[in-house]
């Protein structure tokens, strides 16, 4: 008997049972606020997800994740504000004309055609995590000096979105007015249909990340993160498995981005916030990075418990939310993921030496 | 703001003036960055709640004087000790159990920063306060073609006491001695009977009463709120990743020199994009030296 | 032809020479010993050889192609494989993924996102497992391993690689005496088959396994020769095996 935590078809089944868990609620809640807020609760997971990805197996710790998801997010946003916009009579959004613009900027111009700029939300800030990665990786950036550089690069993503008032609506951020209308269906936020969407996508990158673990391309971004020498001298290229994988957790983030302004209608400039980015490190760690379905409930758990809480206890959440990661980080790394896996291991059998490892 | 005035020309004075801002520029992120500098080259720590002791120092300033109606330029002084005792507790607490650990640590002081940020503004409140500081320092001169605040000056003179004050200790006297010991091998100084757990504490106590030294200055300048250190700490850990890890003239020239093309950027185009700019010029610099500017790439095994 | 061939290799920092002009040539096949006291550059030569350090000046080639400014992972490619002097393993994986990892039909990433099952690879991993003693700890993670087991681990790894040339860089640092000598049997097994050229400073064992061996000093050739040459090499004696100020250390 091993430890049950390791065993892969536990491990399956139990991704099995939390999705078609997720996949029920809707059916179970009434209040279309609430489908609303548990879909917003799916898109942050999915950016856990990602940390989980790059921090967890990857070893990278990038603070700069809301890049993806802040330039997805106004992608999508401008895309879905173009929706509302005529061609004839209204061809500019009105911030743009409070800001002086007299015609639409080219930058703006691909997002009539709202396919196309849902495809620009997702490729662009993924090729940018491919650029920013080939740059930091070359050059084998590592450690503390990658989570700075993609701090700084957050940073400067910030200023142009909050400052670029005639392009981004600065402060007040892009609402579009309309859902998204998607080949003549209209995907109103409170649906459970938009819900769905959010799930759908979750479930699929999740499952597609946990099979892309079991590759030998993720046991290779494990050993990277263990050794990136030793792995080496192996003949691998290092710094090709880390931009990959940064890369993906870039994708995964951008989808992140476009799924949440479908489900808010709305962006503005504190998806690029750095505070939000470590945020989702948070959760992550919460959960337990090294494990993809934790990292999610991590993200789940502190959302949840924040809402709950509500907005007059913000500030002395956000108190606790600091303290709980000291502590979680000081006598926690692996999470909550970590904690179960210890408990399993304890039932499973007590030779805490055999057979371990394995992408969870 | 239209885009046909966004390229402004050059023009004698007012691009001379940009150069002299770079340089007082150079030297806020050159105070805010030394005590990180330091934390990081002897301990490997990434502080990532060094902006909140600049916070901190900031709010001792204030309540020194709203509370005690100290002198400004005594509550810098103070403002050091304080922050620094803060740093000392906090090492001894948190820090010091996450040794080896980098990248653990780099969360548990941001875990720290949030804690001290809401903690603030939960018990002082999150509205805005003001530091005064003595009518001399607020006056401007003028200077050939140059006009600059004296506080500016002030703030100039403080960056390089504190730059040549941080030197000497490390290098000419006996506590700086062990801390080079410690940096550079921490076992073998140990042997040689070097408490590195208290030269942690105190390089620790050292690097956190600098950015609170920084804080009672930037306070005046600006307003006083708790999260204004979010707004140093960035630019601060790029003055060090391109000074070189352990480099104290490193993190002199990478500061003056990130400062003066933040000016000169910023006076052809704006602030925004001279930060953007900036930004991707060092992680291109990056690119091309890993190591940063002064430091050796290290070796292992 | 020689497999591996270095010309005249030097490594200075400023005005120390760490390897000083230094020649060698190892032959397919061979097993060879480089020897020397305490900073001889025996370490750097093979960071030279496997571009873990740049190189001051010389040449370096691996049958007949010049090597000499190749990035690592290439030179791995070309069929160098590397032992660390202090253990490098995946201390977070088991035993079997550090061996599997170790096996490198395939190196480009997006062509491994498609390898699941590969059944060449197990085999291999069992086959290398049974040679270095660690078959029955196939699913233990290598942070449990003894210190033994962790330097057979990476044996392993490097002889899953089958690479043209493994370059050991003292294999048998810490081992105990049993382990030191099952490591020479592991060894003596792979001869006429592999080529090693190995860094040793345990002279039981350079008897044990070398063909030939190699003596460098102050980052220069001294010596080369069998093992009974160089044990009556009066230069040798001098500055290594007797006594003075250099020490062998075991």
């Amino acid at each position: 008997m091993s430890n049950p935590y390791h065993n892969p078809k536990a491990q399956w089944a139990a991704y099995l049972v939390f999705f078609t868990v997720l996949a029920c609620v809707p059916l179970m809640v009434e209040n279309t606020f609430t489908v609303n807020l548990l879909a917003r609760f799916l898109v942050l997971g999915m950016l856990a997800l990602s940390v989980s990805l790059v921090w967890g197996y990857g070893g990278i710790l990038s603070l700069g994740q809301g890049i993806a998801f802040g330039l997805a997010a106004y992608g999508m946003g401008m895309t879905m504000q173009m929706q509302a916009q005529d061609p004839e009579n209204m061809p500019i959004p009105s911030f743009m004309l409070t800001n002086e613009l007299t015609e639409l900027p080219a930058l703006w111009e691909p997002f009539w055609h709202a396919p196309t700029g849902i495809a620009l939300a997702l490729i662009v800030p993924t090729l940018f995590f491919a650029a920013l990665g080939t740059i930091m990786f070359q050059a084998r950036v590592a450690g503390v000096f990658v989570a700075i550089v993609t701090l700084a690069m957050l940073s400067a993503w910030y200023s142009m979105a909050f400052d670029m008032q005639p392009y981004t609506a600065g402060f007040n951020g892009i609402s579009p007015p309309n859902p998204l209308q998607l080949g003549g269906y209209s995907v109103d936020p409170y649906s459970a249909t938009a819900y769905w969407i959010a799930l759908a996508c979750l479930t699929a990158l999740t499952l597609g990340l946990k099979a892309l673990l079991h590759s030998k391309f993720g046991l290779i971004i494990q050993a990277v993160r263990e050794d990136p020498e030793r792995a080496r001298f192996l003949g691998y290229s290092v710094a090709a498995y880390q931009v990959s994988v940064f890369t993906l957790s870039g994708f995964v983030a951008a989808v992140a981005g476009v799924l949440w302004v479908m489900i808010v209608q709305y962006v503005s400039p504190t998806a690029l916030e750095v505070s939000f980015s470590v945020t989702m490190v948070i959760w992550a760690a919460v959960g337990g990075r090294m494990s993809l379905i934790g990292a999610i409930i991590g993200a789940f758990l502190v959302n949840g418990m924040q809402s709950f809480l509500g907005d007059e206890l913000l500030y002395g959440f956000l108190l606790v939310l600091g303290g709980l990661f000291i502590v979680i980080v000081r006598f926690l790394p692996n999470g909550l993921a970590g904690l179960l896996e210890s408990v399993l291991g304890r039932f499973g059998k007590r030779a805490a030496s055999s057979d371990a490892g394995g992408p969870v | 703001m239209s885009v046909n005035h966004f390229w402004t020309a050059f023009a004698f004075e007012p691009f001379m003036n940009a150069l002299l801002i770079g340089l007082s520029m150079a030297s806020i992120w050159l105070i805010a960055a030394l005590g990180l500098a330091i934390v990081y080259g002897t301990m490997g720590v990434i502080n990532m709640a060094h902006g909140e002791f600049v916070m901190l120092g900031a709010y001792t300033t204030y309540l020194l004087q709203s509370a005690f109606g100290l002198p400004f330029l005594l509550c810098v002084p103070c403002a050091f000790l304080i922050v620094a005792a803060i740093g000392a507790i906090i090492e001894k607490l948190l820090i010091r159990h996450l040794y080896k650990r980098p990248l653990d640590t780099l969360l548990a002081t941001w875990g720290l920063s949030l804690v001290l940020v809401q903690g603030v503004r939960l018990m002082v409140g999150p509205e805005p306060k003001n530091v005064a500081s003595p009518a001399f320092l607020n006056a401007s001169m003028q200077f050939w073609v140059f006009e600059l605040s004296w506080f500016r000056v002030f703030i100039f003179g403080v960056t390089i006491a504190a730059f040549v004050v941080t030197w000497w200790l490390l290098q000419k006297t006996r506590v700086g001695l062990m801390v080079r010991a410690v940096t550079q091998n921490k076992e073998i100084a140990a042997a040689h009977g070097i408490d590195a757990g208290r030269v942690y504490t105190l390089t620790f106590a050292y690097g956190a009463g600098l950015a609170g030294l920084a804080g009672a200055m930037f306070g005046a300048i600006k307003n006083v709120f708790p999260d204004m250190g979010a707004g140093y700490i960035v630019e601060a850990f790029l003055v060090v990743v391109v000074g070189g890890v352990g480099s104290l003239a490193g993190s002199l020239v990478s500061a003056l020199g990130l400062g003066e093309i933040y000016s000169v950027f910023a006076y052809f185009t704006n602030g925004t994009f001279a930060k953007f700019w900036l930004f991707l010029l060092v992680v291109i610099f990056l690119r091309f030296r890993p190591q940063g500017l002064f430091s050796e790439a290290l070796a292992r095994r | 032809m020689a497999l591996l061939e270095l010309k005249g290799v030097t490594k200075a920092y400023d005005q120390l020479k760490v390897v000083d002009n230094f020649d060698l040539k190892v032959h397919r096949g061979e097993l060879r010993c480089l020897l020397g006291p305490n900073g001889a550059g025996k370490t750097t030569t093979i960071d030279l050889i496997t571009g873990r350090q740049k190189i001051t000046g010389g040449v370096i080639s691996l049958e007949g192609s010049v090597i000499t400014h190749w990035p690592e992972h290439m030179r791995v490619r070309a069929g160098l494989s590397r032992k660390f002097q202090v253990p490098a393993v995946f201390k977070g994986l088991t035993v079997r993924q550090n061996l599997e990892a170790a096996f490198t039909r395939h190196t480009n990433p997006v062509r491994n996102m498609f390898v699941f099952r590969d059944r060449e690879a197990r085999e291999r991993v069992e086959e290398v497992a049974l040679r270095v003693n660690l078959a029955s700890r196939l699913g233990v993670r290598a942070d449990f391993l003894s210190h033994g087991e962790t330097q057979w681990l990476e044996i392993g790894m490097v002889l899953t690689q089958n690479p043209r040339i493994l370059l050991m860089d003292e294999p048998t640092a810490g081992m105990t005496v049993q382990e030191t000598h099952r490591t020479g049997e592991i060894f003596n097994t792979l001869k006429g088959t592999h080529t090693l050229l190995v860094v040793e400073h345990d002279m039981g064992f350079v008897r044990q396994i070398a063909d030939r061996v190699t003596v460098m000093h102050m980052g220069r050739f001294l010596a080369e020769g069998t093992i009974e040459e160089i044990e009556r090499n009066e230069d040798v004696k001098r500055v290594y095996l007797g006594g003075g100020k250099h020490h062998a250390h075991a």
